[in-house]
């Protein structure tokens, strides 16, 4: 009998637990109710927006897809994908040109700042430590990513969902909003990002007071947003609508407070060391998309150099993409250019070396672990001159040729002589910006701003109109949105 | 908290070390197959030994039943097995191995011969959808092994790994754990009659298997050992010649200039030995194998402490790439009667299995998460190839799985009608796996990886039963029991790129201060830790009642509660009713002279299906999930931590619920002439509800789906299996089997009344089977660009996806008449599970030597032919820095295949002319095996019996020796898990003959 109690006392005891044992909370993912709950959420939240954008721009390097690939200079040795790309082939049929039409990266990203511009509120109430002050800040930083996100999917798609609050369960059809509008509601973000950011992370700004994140001021230069940065975000947003009075106020607001933002030319040869703008975190980037190898943020897959370079930087004997030397020496056409030495290496192999970007870190090489860690650079002080003067000569002001000659004779060109004629000054603008920021990520979109796809690609002005220079919106988008219809030149 | 929970229980149940037994006998002798008098099993002594006890209501064989004691097989089963007896023989070292073409109602899949490789075994059907690896992992049966259930490996790892090849971890088969020699039987339990009460473990079905128990009686050794030789495949080598000849005919007539000059290397130059040398590769990567197995066992005892303790060790040689096995076992049993009416019964196992695993250079990319450039394949020529094996004996590829496996068994009876018994198991895992690949053969940097794996199970199960029978007619019998299962998975997993050199192989972080560890460079270390858990509480209930062993009634009542469903709909009630009725016990066919068996059976039940993953319990989550292509695994920006809204798995609806499986099985067991024929048919229909399913969801959501309950899967078909001893002469024997297992798959609903959904390259559509593939059909090829089609409406000459279809492009169906080719002229077409398959098997014995010939077949089969499709498309993979561009070693053999049959299509064309979903590549994968012929003689002389010998016997084998298919491309079995001939992936069983004996005494 004895064993019998022992039984039924085993019996018992397990009953009594039953509940205790199936209330596990998930060990392998927050839910909602644990989410939001501190200083640490907020903040892992917001850098989650930083994170998803750049998964966004790195996924099958799309950044270089959407802002190079098609404008034709690159050309490419052997990948299909690549070579439907470069002909502008966008609805062909491969795994990577799914990706490419796919927005749903770029919407998560959004996604992820709608979520944290509704429940970062939440936070101080909930943590002493996580200020009111502290939230301002945060949530600021991510308005811009907003911003910054609508700003580039309107580049690569046109019209484009706008979508502002986080679904809470529930999913309606949203059909595309016109350009303008997605564009006017960017500014609202920006201006209202403009106005919460500091100038810089070094805690002497109402905005942001002590060490952000434990950091200093270098750790967050040109990566966490500042006001520099929105103003430049802005005079994107308002050139890319064609107001170029206000795209000028805010180009100045940058220029002329260098003494706030410390930005200034890099000279060619910063530009494209390793450990240079590449990596950044210096005075000429304005915003980066960072990736880093003291941080351990590297990858093998998403950035340029995983495309252009080839042996001997690392064992491949040929790269995916090159540009062809009459290319070259037709893009840089004009004697003196340090860009046409220093962007490029063996010129005179069949396919010569783009060598701008070579963020192959010591740590990796001899002989090269192929692990990529250079930033995407967005924006940066050179790039923003040259807006500053496509703006000028747009409104007819005189002094536009200064600063694009303030680029070139950095860059070894002689000055452009005065009074051009305002479509002789834009093209040189143009050509200037195609020259400068080769790889970077602008010349396709260069090509639709100064409305020159028709020249320079094989299409007509008229499929240009009809949606040619925008991307096709992927099949599981326009399958899961019945609002969505498909752009008219890729139907 | 776990820990509180199951302590205070295991505590009592191990003091009370006592108790009574229960024999770990077996079906060995089953009903109808033809009785082998010289079975080793020790299940009959068990069973006379066991009527000694007062256990009423007993089965009336010794039979260790399961997690719950008292709910023995009840008659309405629908249970398949195996003949041991004939398995023992064969070189077989995992439990799926010896259920392949023996059993009825199981598909097995072998996508590789590599000894000791996880495979993947599917009973009545897959009710979930298999589109990953990781999918795999969710639909595998249960093992009941002497009642515990084995812990299942977990897919998490998989999480973070960026190819879906390999997943982290040894990928050693779990089933190989056991010895062929001390498994007394192994059984399919596939309907709930036969599986209910095993409760969740059962939504896949159950395989159960009895392990030799210890018995009392006389002391019993035995001793078993086999050697065996598997031959050497043989392969039609090729070089770079066969290979550039290959290509000439499309560069000549499609490429272009930029395409003629990137002509490979590899094969431009003919003068080179490197790749147009000899192509005797084969002689390196190929040998004939030798495997070999020696168990030997002691029993014996009293009736009230008896034991058996047996020891064996099987090493297996692949024949190719120099894989292999090497498993020793452990088993000690014991049975304890320490006071009148109480039985204990511990039992305790260990094993421990190392593998060589294969060497492919695209298995170890995934294990790196790093791709080596490939442009110049492996050398077929020895002598260059020689230094690659050279040099990769530098490396580590260590794979050690280690498994325990303990049961406590606790039975009291009081009185004559009442019994309670306590069970306790653990089932843990351990496995670990050490990878360095050394600077000389990957690209001048090294590679070390460590994976630390551990998966446990524990159950307790409580019960108590009445049964009694009222005026020698009523007999009932009604248990109550509780039962709770807490199941863990662990991994620890830490790599690191660019070690200091080859001789340093061991991974070991440094400090933060440094930047560098005993390996490297602190920054190219990487540790992962995970950790995931599930735990299942349950109370059921089960009422039998038969009325003079005729009308069999049987309830089953179970109520589970799992941890991963939110709490509001944590409990899931699962009833499961049976029935049957034996009509050969009624009176009017007593004495039938034909009629000897006649029973009608029929269940219908109901089992929950327990979510493998934490995910799903609170509504929409939160995790860290910031990866791109390539790269799934960063977790800071700027240094600093990041999460996310998790856009990757998914919107999780709130209030999910448990998915269930429902099965209605009827069946019949006839048995003629004094069970001299017997035949058993079930017609099953098993529907999987509720199951989760991503569905689409608005992508400006962000959300890559919405997570939710309400797929449904139903599969059904027939079973039908007949034995007949043909001839039962005094010398000469002849029995025969045959069987036939069908199934027929169909999606019945998708949540939020979703109809047609596509995932990746499958198409699913309510109504339809989920099993198909969904293929463009081809109709020819343009020969120029005027024979393509334009378009009346607008001018556009037809496309494919919006790409214009040119000369050298593929003619596809356009189905629905739009000139343009996209997934709307695709169809569903071709089965992936055979509509039929079963065995065909014929014993003869003449006086001692006996003769068994094992055949199965499979038909209603289709393959993609990958591999082929592959070799044509080299102008999309070659040299590519992607996967696709990975060439192995075994690439300098040629495909087996109609060439004639495939147009030369433009292989550079956007339209991916080769990709292998279209109808050119589906191929019939039907086929009809010899998989064994087995002849044995058993040595049987008076002077055996003087000197004690009970039993010896030898046999010789031969296995896969014939097969007929009409597959061009190889052995039909030798395809991964989806239907995709992965070609030299997939390696075919090779043919081997082995020697054994067994001896007791």
């Amino acid at each position: 009998m004895r064993y019998t109690i022992v039984i039924l006392s085993g019996l018992l005891l397990l009953a009594g637990s039953c509940s205790k044992m199936l209330d596990q909370p998930s060990k392998r993912a927050l839910t909602e109710e644990n989410m939001w709950q501190n200083k640490n959420d907020a903040r892992a939240a917001v850098y989650g927006c930083y994170a998803l954008i750049r998964a966004a721009l790195m996924n099958e390097n799309a950044h270089w897809v959407y802002g190079d690939l098609r404008g034709g200079d690159f050309r490419v040795t052997k990948r299909g994908d690549l070579q439907a790309l470069v002909d502008n082939n966008l609805n062909a049929s491969y795994a990577t040109t799914d990706q490419w039409r796919d927005w749903r990266r770029f919407y998560a990203a959004i996604a992820q700042c709608n979520l944290a511009i509704e429940k970062l509120p939440e936070v101080p109430k909930r943590d002493y430590r996580y200020s009111n002050n502290d939230m301002e800040l945060d949530r600021s930083q991510v308005r811009f990513l907003r911003a910054f996100l609508y700003y580039y999917i309107v580049r690569v798609w046109g019209d484009v969902p706008l979508i502002t609050s986080s679904p809470n369960g529930t999913f309606t059809p949203t059909p595309r909003t016109n350009q303008q509008q997605v564009l006017d509601f960017a500014i609202q973000d920006g201006l209202a990002a403009a106005y919460g950011l500091p100038w810089k992370y070094n805690g002497q700004s109402p905005e942001q007071q002590g060490d952000y994140q434990g950091q200093g001021e270098g750790h967050h230069t040109d990566i966490s947003a500042t006001r520099g940065m929105a103003y430049t975000l802005l005079a994107h947003l308002y050139a890319w609508k064609g107001d170029y009075a206000n795209a000028l106020q805010n180009t100045r607001a940058v220029i002329d407070n260098q003494g706030q933002t410390g930005y200034n030319f890099v000279s060619t040869a910063d530009l494209t060391r390793l450990d240079g703008s590449f990596r950044g975190r210096g005075f000429s980037n304005i915003f980066q998309v960072d990736l880093n190898f003291d941080h351990a943020e590297f990858s093998t897959t998403g950035q340029l150099e995983d495309w252009t370079l080839r042996s001997p930087d690392i064992p491949k004997s040929e790269s995916e993409i090159y540009i062809p030397k009459d290319s070259i020496l037709s893009i840089y056409s004009e004697s003196g250019d340090q860009r046409a030495t220093l962007f490029f290496d063996q010129l005179n192999d069949a396919y010569p070396v783009f060598y701008k970007m070579k963020q192959v870190n010591s740590a990796v090489k001899n002989p090269t672990l192929r692990f990529y860690t250079s930033a995407i650079i967005i924006f940066r002080y050179e790039e923003l001159y040259l807006l500053q003067a496509e703006c000028k000569a747009r409104l007819g002001m005189s002094d536009a040729i200064g600063d694009l000659n303030s680029i070139r004779t950095r860059r070894g060109l002689k000055s452009l002589p005065g009074n051009p004629t305002q479509e002789a000054l834009l093209d040189a603008i143009f050509l200037e910006r195609r020259r400068e920021l080769i790889g970077e990520g602008w010349y396709w979109f260069d090509l639709i701003h100064f409305n020159k796809v028709s020249r320079y690609t094989q299409f007509t002005q008229a499929d240009v109109d009809n949606g040619a220079a925008y991307w096709p919106v992927s099949k599981q988008a326009l399958s899961t949105n019945s609002a969505l219809v498909q752009n008219n030149f890729w139907k | 908290m776990t820990t509180q929970c199951y302590a205070i229980p295991c505590k009592r149940v191990a003091g009370a070390i006592v108790c009574l037994l229960l024999s770990a006998g077996s079906y060995a002798q089953s009903v109808y197959k033809s009785k082998d008098t010289s079975s080793i099993s020790s299940s009959t002594d068990s069973i006379s030994w066991l009527k000694k006890i007062p256990l009423k209501a007993r089965d009336t064989i010794g039979h260790l039943p399961n997690n719950e004691l008292f709910l023995y097989n009840n008659n309405a089963g629908a249970i398949s097995k195996a003949d041991m007896d004939e398995v023992r023989k064969l070189p077989y070292n995992s439990i799926d191995q010896m259920l392949n073409g023996r059993v009825t109602g199981v598909d097995i899949r072998t996508p590789s011969a590599e000894p000791g490789k996880r495979t993947s075994v599917f009973i009545r059907g897959t009710s979930t959808l298999l589109l990953k690896n990781s999918d795999l992992f969710y639909a595998q049966p249960t093992y009941i092994v002497d009642g515990v259930p084995l812990m299942p490996e977990h897919a998490f790892p998989y999480d973070i790994q960026r190819f879906d090849f390999n997943r982290l971890g040894t990928e050693s088969n779990l089933l190989s754990f056991l010895d062929v020699n001390d498994i007394a039987s192994i059984e399919v339990l596939k309907d709930f009659a036969a599986s209910a009460k095993y409760g969740p473990l059962a939504a896949n079905g159950i395989i159960n298997i009895t392990t030799k128990g210890p018995r009392s009686g006389r002391m019993k050794v035995s001793v078993n050992s086999w050697i065996g030789l598997s031959i050497k495949p043989t392969v039609n080598t090729v070089n770079g010649e066969y290979e550039r000849n290959f290509r000439l005919p499309f560069y000549q007539q499609y490429a272009t200039e930029s395409q003629w000059r990137n002509f490979p290397r590899y094969l431009a130059d003919s003068t080179q030995a490197r790749y147009f040398g000899a192509a005797d590769w084969d002689d390196l990567y190929y040998r004939n194998a030798l495997s070999n197995g020696i168990q030997a066992a002691v029993s014996g005892g009293n009736r009230l402490a008896n034991f058996r303790f047996s020891l064996g060790r099987t090493a297996q040689q692949g024949v190719a790439d120099h894989t292999g096995m090497n498993r020793y076992d452990i088993n000690f049993g014991i049975n304890l009667m320490p006071v009148r009416n109480l039985m204990l019964t511990t039992f305790i196992n260990g094993a421990t299995l190392t593998r060589t695993r294969n060497e492919f250079i695209r298995d170890r990319s995934g294990d790196e998460d790093y791709l080596v450039n490939f442009e110049n394949p492996p050398s077929p020529n020895k002598q260059y190839l020689q230094q690659y094996y050279t040099y990769m004996k530098d490396g580590l590829n260590r794979n050690r799985n280690n498994n325990a496996r303990i049961l406590a068994n606790l039975h009291y009876t009081l009185g004559p009608d009442w019994a309670l018994n306590t069970r306790f198991s653990i089932d843990y895992g351990q496995n670990f796996r050490d990878l360095f690949i050394p600077t000389t053969i990957n690209d001048g940097n090294n590679f070390v990886s460590n994976f630390d794996g551990l998966s446990r199970r524990m159950v307790l199960d409580n019960s108590i039963r009445y049964d009694h029978t009222f005026v020698s007619k009523h007999h009932i019998d009604v248990t109550l029991g509780q039962y709770a299962q807490w199941d863990k998975w662990r991994y620890d997993y830490g790599k690191a790129y660019k070690g200091r050199s080859d001789y340093i192989k061991i991974y070991k972080p440094g400090d933060d201060s440094n930047k560098e560890g005993v390996f490297g460079n602190l920054r190219l270390q990487a540790n992962y830790k995970d950790y995931t858990q599930s735990n299942v509480a349950s109370f059921y209930t089960n009422v039998g009642y038969n009325y003079l062993e005729k009308y069999f009634v049987n309830l089953y009542l179970r109520e589970d509660g799992s941890s991963n469903v939110p709490a509001e709909s944590r409990w899931l009630f699962s009833p499961t009713l049976s029935a049957a009725w034996k009509i050969s016990n009624e009176e009017f066919l007593h004495g039938s002279r034909w009629l000897s068996t006649l029973n009608l059976r029929a269940s219908y039940g109901r089992v929950g299906r327990v979510l493998m993953d934490e995910y799903y319990k609170g509504g929409p989550i939160y995790n860290v999930d910031i990866g791109w292509d390539g790269n799934p695994n960063p977790g800071t920006y700027n240094a600093f931590p990041a999460i996310n809204a998790a856009f990757g798995t998914g919107y999780v609806t709130s209030s999910l619920k448990w998915p269930y499986v429902e099965q209605l099985n009827v069946g019949l067991d006839v048995g003629l002439l004094n069970d001299r024929i017997h035949a058993t048919l079930d017609v099953y229909s098993k529907t999987d509800r509720d199951l989760l399913l991503k569905i689409p969801v608005m992508e400006e959501t962000g959300y890559t789906g919405l997570v939710k309950n309400g797929m449904d899967i139903r599969n059904y078909g027939y079973e039908v299996a007949i034995d007949a001893d043909v001839i039962r002469g005094s010398k000469f024997q002849w029995s025969t089997g045959i069987s036939a297992y069908t199934n027929q798959n169909k999606l019945l609903a998708m949540p939020d009344g979703v109809t047609d959904m596509v995932i990746g390259n499958h198409r699913l559509l309510v109504g339809k089977p989920t099993d198909r593939y969904w293929l463009l059909i081809n109709d020819g090829i343009y020969n120029s660009d005027a024979e393509v089609p334009t378009n009346p409406s607008n001018g556009h000459k037809m496309t494919y996806q919006g790409a214009t279809l040119h000369a050298g492009d593929p003619k596809w169906k356009d189905l629905n008449g739009d000139y343009v080719i996209n997934d709307a002229d695709r169809v569903m077409k071709g089965r992936q599970v055979p509509a039929i398959q079963g065995y065909f098997s014929n014993t003869f014995r003449y006086k001692q030597l006996e003769l068994q010939v094992q055949c199965n077949y499979a038909f209603g089969r289709k393959i993609i032919n990958q591999a082929m499709a592959d070799h044509f498309d080299f102008a999309q993979r070659d040299g590519l820095d992607d996967v696709k561009g990975i060439k192995e070693v075994n690439f300098w053999s040629k495909i087996d295949g109609d060439y004639n049959k495939y147009p030369l299509y433009n292989p550079w064309s956007p339209v991916n002319a080769y990709q292998p979903d279209q109808t050119l590549f589906l191929e019939d994968g039907s086929f009809i095996k010899l998989r064994s012929v087995t002849l044995t003689y058993n040595l049987n002389a008076p002077w055996m019996q003087r000197a004690g010998i009970e039993q010896l016997r030898i046999y010789g084998t031969a296995n896969n020796i014939w097969r007929w298919t009409r597959y061009s491309g190889g052995d039909p079995e030798a395809v991964d898990y989806f239907g995709y001939d992965q070609g030299y992936y997939n390696w075919a069983a090779p043919r081997s003959f082995t020697l054994g004996f067994n001896f007791q005494f």
